[in-house]
């Protein structure tokens, strides 16, 4: 038990390893995705590491103190699949994996998931402190683009 | 064996009462509580399944619709379960062998909450512990998913412990109830029925003043009251039966009284017909010789007259024979007179005559007194004298005293008497033959008679051996004897009692032992009586 217990914990850490290494690569591609945010909580720029960071639940809170929703399309879509391997850096059933035992664990920063961007921006736009990545800047004023390692898109 | 064995009442009621109690506590500690046990663990088996379920298919949909609040949401339903041991995410793989033939299933444990938790998925359900698994569909997973509740059992058991402690305390009480029912009942049942029965026991003992008090309205009670009346008729017969039983004795002493009377009068009219039989004999014997001793009595003077005259004549021819000097041709004559000692002869006559003389008297008297007492059988009052009755008496007894016992006679001059003589005679005859018995070797009976008024009396008193004062006091009773077997009736003196009774006289007895006996008896001179 204990040995397969590692054994995942050795996995997520090797995946964390492998999107940090495909990440790396994808910055000298042609940049597709772009993060948003409400007006309230996010900064406007964020290194790389730190988004990794954000959108694999690290982290709770904005320096301002309001809470971070995680906004995500969902893995089936082409930007959420996208996400899952410029963020993630993992398949796709592998973050629905890593966020459904995050749930099951009782992790408070879970993703919300959606079909379409217009939701994703709508939901951002209404909720304080939620982060989003979809494919294009957003143009709901509720919403800014957050530049991620001095990029719009990535 | 079973059947000898006396159990008492109380007992019975106490374990009748205990088994109840015992019944009661077992159903109550052991039955109830463990089929409440069983029923609350398949309730909680069932519960937690179903929950397992619920959470499974929430799950599922959720990761379906990549809804990770939702999954949340379903695990928390159960975290917030105060009875949650642990929840686990498990992912059951498919292990086939070498040949791809056969295979196993291995569970993996994806997530455990809380994570402290290190059970694997598939634990022994212990004491503690219940454990639910439900599988869950999803593409993400390798093989099946798998939600595993472990609910902890310890409510169950602390309800079950309640429900314990609870009727520990409901038996407790219901002990405390029954022993307060036992007493009630021995009480009420067991007392009552032990005073009864000490009652009866008593009643039995023939002590009929015995009564149930506090009479209870019930089938007790009811027994109570029958025991009463019972006892209440069982006085009343008693008492019948005891007054009737004193009227019995005293019937009995009559007819004994009767009996008695009876047997004494047959005695007498026995000895009467004795004795008229007797008096009709000696009557016949003493008129047949009283003839011929007539003739005796009447011939012996005129003999001694003849002889007198012959000896006077033969005494004058002695004379005449020496004067004229004529022995020698007497002298034959006077060879025989000396030969015969005719002198003598002459004497001997003169006493033989009087011999004769005073044998023919004394026979005579011996008639008169046998004439005497023949009369006994004349049922028809008489005059009489005692003195010659006593006379005739002595008569007749005079064989078996003579030479033996002097009788004294102090005759006083008495009247004659109304009696029945020969009955007077009997009495005379049983008192005297008692004295010349008494006597054994030589002795005297002192016959005294004398007038009192208008009674005589008579004392007949012998120097015999005496009696006693306990003899003394029974011997006028009917066959009290103080002689052998054969030799007395028994009946003399009472018959003698009866005679002197019927003369309207008294007979007194006065006596010591070694001072002789005296008989005084009075009788009227005048009856009123006429047979």
């Amino acid at each position: 038990m204990k040995q397969q217990y590692s054994a995942i914990k050795i996995r997520e850490i090797l995946s964390v390893f492998l999107f940090l290494f495909v990440v790396s690569t994808a910055r000298s591609q042609d940049s597709t995705l772009t993060v948003i945010s409400n007006q309230k909580g996010a900064p406007a720029q964020m290194k790389m590491s730190e988004l990794v960071a954000v959108f694999m639940g690290e982290k709770e809170r904005w320096s301002d103190g309001t809470k971070i929703t995680i906004v995500l399309m969902k893995t089936t879509t082409p930007i959420g699949k996208e996400t899952c391997k410029k963020v993630y850096a993992r398949s796709g059933n592998s973050v629905l994996q890593y966020w459904n035992l995050q749930s099951f664990a009782g992790k408070a920063q879970l993703p919300m998931m959606f079909n379409s961007t217009a939701e994703l921006e709508a939901f951002v736009a209404q909720n304080p402190g939620a982060i989003g990545i979809i494919d294009k800047a957003s143009s709901i004023p509720e919403t800014k683009t957050v530049m991620v390692d001095g990029k719009k898109y990535f | 064996m079973l059947n000898n064995l006396r159990i008492k009442l109380k007992t019975k009621i106490w374990v009748t009462v205990m088994s109840i109690v015992l019944l009661f506590a077992f159903f109550l500690l052991f039955y109830f509580p463990t089929q409440q046990g069983r029923y609350m663990i398949k309730s909680y088996n069932n519960e937690v399944q179903n929950l397992a379920n619920t959470v499974a298919v929430g799950v599922e949909i959720s990761i379906q619709e990549q809804n990770f609040k939702g999954i949340k949401d379903q695990i928390e339903i159960v975290k917030n379960d105060p009875r949650l041991a642990y929840v686990q995410l498990l992912e059951q793989d498919t292990i086939w062998n070498e040949q791809h033939n056969s295979f196993s299933l291995r569970d993996s444990v994806l997530k455990t909450y809380p994570e402290t938790v290190t059970q694997k998925g598939l634990i022994t359900p212990g004491d503690s512990l219940i454990v639910k698994r439900a599988s869950l569909n999803t593409p993400l997973m390798n093989g099946n998913g798998v939600i595993l509740l472990a609910f902890k059992t310890k409510e169950i058991v602390e309800v079950k412990n309640n429900m314990r402690r609870v009727s520990l305390l409901v038996s407790g009480l219901v002990l405390l109830i029954a022993i307060g029912i036992g007493l009630w009942l021995a009480r009420h049942i067991s007392v009552p029925v032990l005073a009864l029965r000490e009652a009866a026991n008593r009643v039995g003992q023939g002590d009929l003043t015995q009564r149930i008090k506090n009479i209870s309205r019930d089938e007790i009670g009811d027994l109570g009251s029958a025991f009463n009346k019972m006892v209440d008729e069982l006085a009343r017969a008693q008492e019948e039966l005891r007054t009737a039983n004193a009227k019995m004795v005293v019937t009995n002493q009559s007819l004994e009284k009767v009996i008695e009377e009876l047997k004494a009068t047959q005695e007498q009219l026995i000895q009467a017909e004795k004795m008229a039989s007797l008096g009709q004999l000696t009557a016949g014997i003493a008129h047949e010789i009283n003839n011929p001793i007539n003739f005796v009595s009447a011939n012996i003077q005129p003999l001694k007259e003849d002889m007198a005259d012959i000896i006077k004549m033969v005494g004058m021819y002695e004379e005449v024979v020496r004067d004229n000097k004529l022995e020698q041709p007497f002298a034959g004559v006077n060879k025989f007179r000396e030969e015969a000692n005719i002198e003598l002869s002459l004497k001997e006559i003169d006493d033989l005559l009087n011999g004769m003389d005073d044998g023919a008297k004394r026979t005579a008297e011996i008639v008169k007194g046998l004439r005497n007492f023949s009369r006994m059988d004349q049922n028809v009052l008489k005059k009489a004298n005692l003195n010659e009755s006593l006379d005739s008496t002595l008569a007749l007894l005079h064989s078996t005293y003579k030479n033996r016992i002097e009788i004294e006679k102090d005759y006083g001059d008495i009247p004659e008497i109304d009696c029945f003589p020969g009955q007077i005679n009997q009495v005379f005859m049983n008192i005297l033959s008692n004295a010349i018995q008494a006597i054994s070797q030589e002795g005297v009976i002192k016959i005294k008679t004398w007038t009192a008024g208008n009674m005589v009396k008579i004392s007949l008193k012998d120097s015999g051996a005496g009696m006693t004062d306990a003899v003394r006091k029974k011997i006028f009773d009917p066959f009290f004897t103080t002689k052998e077997v054969g030799k007395g009736t028994g009946l003399g003196l009472s018959i003698t009692y009866g005679i002197i009774e019927k003369h309207n006289g008294e007979i007194e007895v006065f006596s010591k032992p070694g001072h002789g006996t005296e008989f005084i008896i009075s009788i009227p001179i005048e009856q009123k009586i006429t047979s």
